[in-house]
């Protein structure tokens, strides 16, 4: 069986032919081969090197977007932080703006966390809280590339616990003044105040705003809006979005002859574009400051001996901030030759006439509560204008 | 690479052996010759070196019947031909050998392999299990099972 077997497969063979043919197209085959640059092993490296030089390349276009800062957001108390959040609004960075918010910094890590969760986690922590007592004023600003990132950022923030229990308050700004504010040392919320004050005090500089509190330099915005707001009553109550200034419009105190002085403030649905109050809710009251009822609001109602002009004194607290704040400088005289009041400042001619034929408010109006310190400010001045009849 | 004369040598010295392999898978002559040369494709692009030329046999036989199954198992293969085609190809003016060649490859793929390395190629059945990296037992099954089908399909012919 075993022979039969062997001589059935021994009938197979390959022939001559198919051996010749078989030799020729291993020798083209060589041929061809010997003539091929790449050869497969260098093809092989080249598709290694490729994917290599791509996953390395993903990587670092991934590190790259996920490093690179889109929107900002400061968190001013006194202390000021500035948070940088990525693309998928992930804090990528937390810088200080003075020794207060090193300290805080260095107690808490919020890189990598999500931008509600790192500004609970900062002003929630303990260094933080010695600066959150009493009168001080929790403000974050916040400032994207892009407009729908921004308002959805102020909004989420707007809702978180911290802000709501600490009465926050929050505006959005531009992030071309980021570097403006850098460069002033301050954080661009900070800056951005800094900004709004120079708006009605021209005279104010940046040495003298970065080491003023964010409660001091809303309260001066807010004595200075209060008496906007009573030139201006209708716009009231609308959103504050800060823009750049422009070099000169913090250079030149704005003349009283001009309709508004240069302002770094626009009003979200504003038609003209003209500074406006901001919200009222958002700015410190007035009225919450201790002897606003005795005393007038503002430094500019204040009665001046020497120029004449008929308005009362303001309050000694007020005087204190003006003079912490550089405001003393009102007290030299002017280029006019007047003394006391800077020339944005003033109020014009016609608008104390208006003024003084205001009445003053009934006690028993609701709405009287609101605007106290001015109609306060009205009655004194109408008992020296009584005064000086007699 | 290998140089042109040690592929020369390897194919006037296995060319039958390779041919064979081949013919029991796949049954027909142009399949047969594709297979055929690129076994020698493969031995010509192979620099693994060889102990000795049993080893190297060893590896021919082994390259051989893996080409031939990844060959039935492409998408490719179209063609069939009859049992009785392929042995009138493989043997001329030989009826018995015929017969017996068409009983050899009415057997399953995995019986017509082991036959043919024990009765042609006079390996045992360790050496088989070693090539075709198979179990020894299963070789001794696969022979003796295989010795009754050709046993049975070729009468009492096989009988002694």
């Amino acid at each position: 069986m075993a022979d039969r077997i062997h001589d059935a497969f021994a009938a197979i063979t390959a022939s001559e032919r198919l051996k010749a043919s078989t030799k020729q197209y291993l020798r083209k085959t060589c041929e061809k081969r010997s003539k091929q640059r790449i050869t497969p092993a260098v093809r092989r490296s080249v598709c290694t090197a490729c994917a290599v030089v791509a996953v390395v390349l993903g990587i670092g276009i991934y590190h790259g977007v996920s490093q690179t800062p889109v929107s900002y957001i400061s968190v001013d108390v006194n202390p000021s932080i500035e948070l940088a959040l990525n693309r998928w609004d992930t804090v990528i960075s937390a810088s200080s703006y003075n020794d207060d918010c090193a300290a805080i910094l260095e107690g808490v890590s919020v890189k990598g966390m999500a931008y509600t969760e790192a500004v609970d986690v900062i002003v929630e922590s303990e260094a933080m809280q010695p600066f959150l007592q009493d009168t001080a004023a929790l403000t974050i600003t916040v400032a994207s590339d892009s407009m729908k990132r921004q308002e959805k950022i102020k909004t989420e923030i707007e809702h978180c616990a911290v802000y709501q229990n600490y009465g926050g308050r929050s505006c959005t700004s531009d992030v071309a003044l980021i570097d403006e504010a850098h460069g002033n040392g301050m954080s661009f919320g900070k800056y951005a105040a800094y900004l709004l004050l120079t708006q009605y005090d021209a005279a104010i500089t940046p040495d003298e705003c970065r080491n003023m509190k964010m409660a001091e330099i809303n309260k001066l915005i807010g004595q200075y809006e209060h008496s906007e707001k009573r030139d201006e009553p209708d716009t009231a109550g609308e959103n504050v979005q800060i823009v750049p200034s422009h070099e000169e419009q913090q250079g030149e105190p704005a003349s009283t002859d001009n309709a508004q002085p240069p302002s770094p403030i626009v009003t979200n649905g504003s038609s003209d574009g003209g500074p406006v109050a901001p919200d009222p809710q958002e700015m410190p009251p007035l009225v919450d400051h201790p002897g606003v009822d005795e005393k007038p609001a503002h430094p500019k109602d204040a009665p001046d001996a020497n120029s004449g002009l008929d308005v009362p004194s303001p309050p000694e607290a007020d005087i204190d901030h003006a003079k912490k704040d550089g405001l003393n400088k009102h007290d030299a005289p002017n280029e006019n030759g007047q003394q006391g009041i800077p020339e944005d400042v003033r109020v014009p001619e016609e608008k104390r006439e208006h003024r003084k034929g205001e009445k003053e408010p009934d006690s028993s109006d609701p709405a009287a509560t609101e605007t106290l310190p001015a109609a306060t400010g009205r009655a004194v001045h109408e008992n020296a204008q009584a005064d000086k009849r007699k | 690479m290998r140089s042109e004369y040690e592929v020369n040598r390897a194919i006037d010295t296995y060319a039958d052996m390779v041919r064979r392999i081949c013919f029991c898978h796949l049954k027909n002559d142009a399949d047969t010759e594709d297979i055929f040369q690129n076994v020698f494709l493969k031995y010509m692009l192979c620099d693994r070196p060889f102990d000795n030329t049993e080893h190297e046999k060893a590896w021919l036989i082994r390259v051989s019947v893996n080409a031939c199954k990844d060959y039935i198992r492409s998408l490719l293969r179209r063609k069939t031909v009859s049992i009785e085609e392929a042995a009138a190809l493989a043997t001329e003016d030989h009826t018995q050998s015929t017969e017996v060649l068409q009983a050899v490859l009415s057997l399953p793929v995995k019986y017509r392999d082991v036959i043919y390395l024990h009765y042609y190629e006079q390996y045992s059945a360790v050496e088989i299990a070693k090539i075709l990296k198979s179990k020894e037992n299963t070789v001794y099954s696969i022979l003796s099972r295989g010795r009754a089908m050709l046993k049975e399909n070729l009468g009492g012919e096989m009988d002694g």
